[in-house]
């Protein structure tokens, strides 16, 4: 493993136990995350991005099943952990933050309760510390007074306080890797700045590796060093972020790019992807993506494409074939 | 105010409106407030004309659609329909109006009786407002499928077989049916995905072109509403904030609201990050029962003045169409 490597993912499989058999979600993925820097994962519902920061977390619950030949975590292989070490290893190496703040936060604690816990679990620390700690966090975030943050219930605060109540809590522990699932999804346009900067100067201040999950390509935009497109369980492009925007390689990545409504420019139609997204249980044969591609050919109709190395970069698709170094 | 030949010219001509809801506040709920979702707000709509509304949650831009339609009854003002007030009628004479005027809603997956088939969904409309024998329903039905995209063997499956952007399509094709003057788009794509949201969105303005359509689309995301849109009216708490033509608006930004809601609106070109330091709206949104004297959005804006925190604004019109609710508009 490189040096600057904090994670490296090496073909990692989700699947699940249906009645009509194993359904495979994810399949073969690999990927690294270097020290220090924003990967963004991008992609249309349903195409795996969420299931692949669970896996990494260890939070694929039955009926699903993650496998994958290696998740190397800051030098240590945890894709073999057991729970227990897993959990030692949640909130204190690598947290979560999720969509929805609201019901990942438990409302029947207040929000001092349940920073707490974190410190008092991972550090062991007395009340007095934890509470220390817990409102030094809440400052750190921006939360202006946070000793009466700190006594409030979850539901008292707004949907942009709450976001930055989690984000408080992920990084109590100053973990590696902070993976974030749709942030400000579920947040208005003046509270996702707010937050997409939280998570910039952070980013600067902490040195943390972030995952960040988005369907969002402006949030990716702005956000991101490096990307990762996921089309219906596969990673079909991988480049650094200005590459990616400049010169998309997969047609999917393309597709998505254009149909992205840019601010203030005027276009009588949008240029779209026709057709919609496989179905799981339904994949075409060959590339997933030919049914929407406007370069089919038959080969893409038969078979089925692998990653391959371009300009430094990675893409899934057949048009490059030939170009890989 | 004008007289009867001005209404005319407007399809849709909506004047103060204020539409509030009760709470119950106080102990064992004895006290009663008011929420003011829509505080005296106007604007009209010429046909043809696509108007959009954009604001974050809470800031009243649902309240209006549903108040123009009738699910919600305003607290005071009117609304015009085609030259008619229809705050007046009641439910029975409206009935015959309505059929002018139909809801696209934002859940394609709630918004659809799981129970009946696309057929049926879209044939609906026909059976209550209309008397048409079977064969002309089913003729009709097919008629508005295929105008918004969906092939005719769809008829007899249910809305579960079907993805988010289809389900939207019998949506519009549901709305249309009854060949309505004006459509109320709440958040129609919100729930979709990126490249699906292109597909509805054009549907959208080619149908307008087609049949003449007059649109108003509600959404909280600037991008989109631009797209679609021909004047755009910002909501801020129950009131209108700036109403201008999209070109106008950006070009000329008068609202410091406005401008911070453009400015928060994150951009797709990785190139454009870091170049200027972007004015953040800091704080939330105030609470909408306890909000602060004079301008609404005083709380949070960069330019108050004392005036602002005394003082409520009126919306007025600063140049020739663009209208603004402030004290001083910005330059």
């Amino acid at each position: 493993m490189k040096d600057n490597v904090l994670l490296s993912v090496k073909n990692l499989s989700v699947k699940f136990k249906t009645l009509d058999g194993m359904n495979t979600i994810i399949e073969g993925n690999s990927f690294d995350v270097k020290k220090g820097e924003v990967l963004c994962m991008v992609g249309e519902s349903g195409c795996g991005k969420s299931l692949t920061s669970l896996a990494i977390m260890g939070l694929i619950e039955k009926p699903g099943i993650a496998k994958a030949d290696e998740i190397m975590l800051d030098g240590e292989d945890i894709s073999g952990y057991s729970e227990e070490a897993l959990r030692k290893l949640r909130g204190n190496k690598m947290s979560m933050i999720f969509q929805e703040p609201l019901t990942s936060l438990n409302p029947l604690f207040t929000i001092g309760n349940q920073m707490d816990e974190v410190f008092r679990l991972h550090r062991k620390m007395d009340r007095a510390e934890c509470r220390k700690n817990s409102i030094e966090m809440l400052r750190f975030v921006g939360i202006p007074a946070p000793e009466s943050v700190y006594k409030r219930y979850p539901v008292a605060l707004s949907g942009g306080m709450r976001q930055r109540v989690m984000i408080a809590m992920a990084l109590s522990c100053r973990p590696k890797l902070l993976i974030a699932d749709e942030p400000t999804t579920a947040l208005d346009v003046t509270i996702q700045r707010q937050i997409l900067n939280l998570m910039q100067s952070l980013r600067k201040e902490l040195d943390t590796s972030i995952i960040l999950i988005t369907h969002d390509l402006s949030v990716v935009a702005e956000m991101a060093d490096r990307v990762i497109v996921m089309y219906a369980g596969q990673i079909v492009e991988q480049a650094d972020v200005r590459d990616l925007f400049k010169k998309p390689l997969h047609p999917y990545t393309e597709g998505l790019i254009n149909s992205t409504i840019r601010l203030g420019e005027k276009c009588e139609r949008l240029k779209t992807i026709p057709g919609t997204v496989p179905n799981n249980e339904n994949m075409p044969k060959g590339c997933r993506f030919h049914p929407r591609c406007p370069f089919a050919t038959d080969r893409c109709r038969n078979e089925q494409p692998q990653l391959i190395n371009v300009e430094g970069r990675e893409v899934r698709c057949f048009r490059y074939e030939g170009s890989e170094n | 105010m004008a007289g009867v030949q001005k209404e005319q010219e407007y399809l849709l001509d909506v004047r103060n409106l204020k539409v509030q809801f009760p709470v119950n506040s106080g102990l064992f709920g004895m006290q009663k407030q008011f929420l003011k979702a829509v505080d005296d707000i106007s604007f009209q709509i010429r046909e043809g004309e696509t108007m959009g509304i954009v604001g974050e949650s809470g800031c009243g831009k649902s309240t209006v659609g549903n108040t123009i339609i009738k699910l919600i009854e305003p607290a005071a003002g009117e609304i015009y329909f085609a030259g008619q007030n229809i705050t007046k009628m009641s439910q029975h004479e409206f009935e015959k109006i309505r059929p002018q005027m139909q809801m696209v809603f934002q859940d394609p997956y709630s918004s659809l009786n799981p129970r009946k088939k696309v057929f049926d969904i879209i044939a609906e409309p026909y059976h209550v407002q209309t008397k048409l024998s079977k064969a002309e329903i089913k003729e009709r039905v097919l008629e508005m499928m295929s105008l918004v995209g969906l092939d005719a063997s769809y008829a007899d499956r249910y809305p579960h077989e079907f993805s988010g952007g289809q389900r939207q399509r019998i949506g519009i094709a549901r709305a249309l049916a009854l060949h309505p003057k004006l459509i109320i788009c709440d958040e129609p794509v919100s729930a979709l995905d990126v490249s699906i949201q292109a597909q509805i969105l054009n549907l959208l303005k080619e149908l307008q072109e087609k049949l003449g359509l007059t649109y108003i689309f509600i959404a909280h995301g600037l991008p989109t509403v631009q797209y679609i849109s021909d004047r755009i009216a910002v909501m801020y708490l129950g009131k209108m904030m700036e109403i201008a033509e999209v070109d106008e608006l950006f070009a000329h930004t008068m609202h410091p609201y406005t401008e911070g809601l453009l400015a928060s609106i994150p951009i797709p070109d990785p190139e454009q990050r870091d170049i200027d330091e972007k004015p953040v709206l800091e704080g939330d949104l105030p609470n909408p029962l306890n909000l602060p004297k004079g301008c609404k959005f005083c709380s949070r804006c960069r330019y108050a003045k004392d005036i602002c925190r005394e003082q409520e604004p009126e919306l007025r019109e600063v140049t020739k169409g663009h209208f603004v609710c402030c004290h001083f508009p910005l330059q």
